[in-house]
């Protein structure tokens, strides 16, 4: 109910929304976007439909998303985010990504931003290593690109409060499975699709 | 609001209950080829229905809802233009400041009839500090362009649609109508002239008058439906302080501000290489695409209307000025 709401209101503020998610067959899915804001994660999140959103948690930085009560409370109870350290290793030696891959095991979808951390002018980083850690562990599922337009501009990086101006997001069909490929191989065709929808001063560091 | 007034709504309810129901047959006998045409017909007929019932609701309440009505057209409206018009991260801090300190403070003076600072207070003081917000942000590339950007939008989007409900504060020499019907004058002739022009251009519109910057204006399109529009002007002066033939003059104004605005805003989106502003209407577009003819013709009929049928808004030039201008 709550999470409808908040929803709602993060579609009716960001202009963002997505009607349909093309090749989604109820699997879990990893959908992987460009960084460039802290509102990627809750945007994503709010644009699915609510059929996919009710199962979808979005992986987020454990600092910002606990700094207070209310930040603590959207991403615990509201979009059941996975929180992650974004500076250090696991104390007890474990999977950097341990977190992550017990939330795909119950089941569940995430939104994952392979990389690794936002980028302060929206262009597109290379991936980390970890969406690649998930194919080879998880290769039953989809992995789902997503482009995203504007949302440094509505919150960027550094800044405490949000402009009203108009996101768009374009979720693209999952990636095909590939045999054989090489970490190398499948990251440069993840980021490729992302890049495929943003505009082509956005799509090289 | 007087009884012309009441007459010319149910005038206006007529017309899009006919569009409705032309709309409706129009779908059951259209063939593969007319039905997207039909469909678009359709989906501007419905936006119609909404705009129209949240322009009437908020005439009859009166000053205050006017307000606030346009602040949030406003506010929409620059929203589209700054989304589309590209700008640093370090262009936050400006513009936050325009969308929720300047923008509703323009809107609070023109609710508070201090018409005197109203109408300066974006030309003059927003204008100046627009740059200073810019430059304390360090950035010097495409400085000018991106300030000008700003300033632009403010202008259009914010300042001139404010002269909408300032219609509403304008005392009128010897006239106990209420503004209201002025209002609705404007808004009503902008908008007939803009569909009257879409009707004619699909009848009878072959020549393009600008085929670059907006291909859907034809030359039969334009005469016919300012031609039109002229003869509903006529009509409508009987809710209104304007005689027949100065009903015609102010709506030749509006459609002539209204023809040359739509332009200016479409070559101003080809630029950024954008259809339409934005998607937020079913059929019509963004906005903007609705309001792009008021924006000019809003703050030309305010002044207009002042300067003739006023009472003492403007400051009074010399007598021998008077003579010339015929007041």
């Amino acid at each position: 109910m709550i999470a409808d709401l908040l929803s709602m209101w993060v579609r009716l503020a960001t202009g963002v929304s997505a009607r349909a998610v093309p090749g989604w067959d109820g699997r879990p899915c990893v959908f992987f976007a460009n960084h460039s804001s802290h509102l990627d994660p809750l945007v994503i999140w709010a644009a699915l439909p609510a059929e996919i959103r009710r199962r979808t948690s979005p992986v987020a930085a454990r600092d910002y998303w606990t700094k207070n009560a209310v930040r603590r409370w959207v991403s615990g109870k509201v979009f059941h985010a996975v929180l992650l350290d974004r500076i250090g290793r696991p104390k007890d030696r474990s999977h950097p990504l341990q977190a992550v891959f017990d939330v795909i095991e119950s089941g569940r979808s995430i939104i994952i931003f392979p990389e690794g951390t936002r980028s302060p002018d929206a262009r597109l980083k290379d991936f980390k290593a970890g969406l690649y850690h998930i194919r080879r562990r998880f290769p039953g599922c989809v992995m789902i690109p997503v482009s995203l337009h504007n949302l440094n501009r509505i919150l960027p990086k550094g800044r405490l409060l949000p402009v009203p101006l108009i996101g768009k997001i374009t979720v693209h069909p999952p990636l095909e499975p590939v045999d054989d490929e090489s970490r190398e191989e499948f990251l440069k065709r993840a980021r490729d699709a992302v890049a495929s929808a943003l505009p082509e001063d956005k799509c090289h560091e | 609001m007087n009884r012309e007034m009441i007459w010319m709504m149910v005038a206006v309810l007529a017309l899009l209950v006919t569009a409705s129901v032309a709309g409706f047959i129009m779908s059951r006998r259209a063939g593969p080829g007319a039905r997207p045409v039909v469909a678009n017909f359709n989906a501007r007929t419905r936006s119609w229905w909404l705009m129209v019932a949240i322009f009437g609701v908020t005439l009859y309440f009166g000053h205050w809802t006017t307000v606030v009505l346009f602040c949030m057209i406003s506010f929409l409206a620059l929203r589209e233009f700054i989304t589309l018009n590209e700008t640093g991260p370090c262009d936050h801090p400006v513009l936050f400041w325009c969308f929720f300190i300047i923008l509703p403070l323009q809107y609070f003076l023109v609710g508070i009839h201090w018409y005197g600072l109203a109408s300066i207070f974006i030309p003059v003081y927003a204008f100046i500090f627009i740059p200073v917000l810019r430059v304390l942000g360090g950035q010097t590339r495409d400085f000018l362009a991106t300030t000008a950007k700003i300033q632009w939008g403010m202008l259009t989007c914010v300042y001139f649609i404010s002269h909408m409900p300032m219609i509403m504060t304008l005392p009128i020499r010897d006239w106990d109508g209420g503004n209201a019907p002025l209002l609705f004058f404007l808004v009503a002739t902008a908008q007939a002239s803009d569909v009257f022009q879409y009707c004619w251009g699909k009848m009878i519109g072959k020549r393009k008058i600008a085929p670059t910057l907006s291909p859907n204006k034809t030359l039969g399109g334009t005469v016919g439906g300012i031609a039109t529009t002229l003869v509903l002007a006529t009509g409508m002066s009987l809710a209104t302080p304007f005689n027949p033939w100065q009903a015609a003059l102010m709506a030749l104004v509006i459609c002539a501000a209204g023809f040359f605005g739509g332009l200016v805003m479409s070559a101003i989106k080809r630029d950024l290489g954008a259809k339409d502003w934005g998607s937020s209407i079913r059929g019509h577009g963004g906005v903007m695409d609705r309001i792009d003819s008021l924006c000019f013709a809003a703050p030309l009929f305010f002044h207009l209307t002042g300067f003739y049928f006023g009472s003492g808004v403007d400051p009074t030039p010399p007598d021998w000025i008077h003579t010339i201008l015929g007041r």
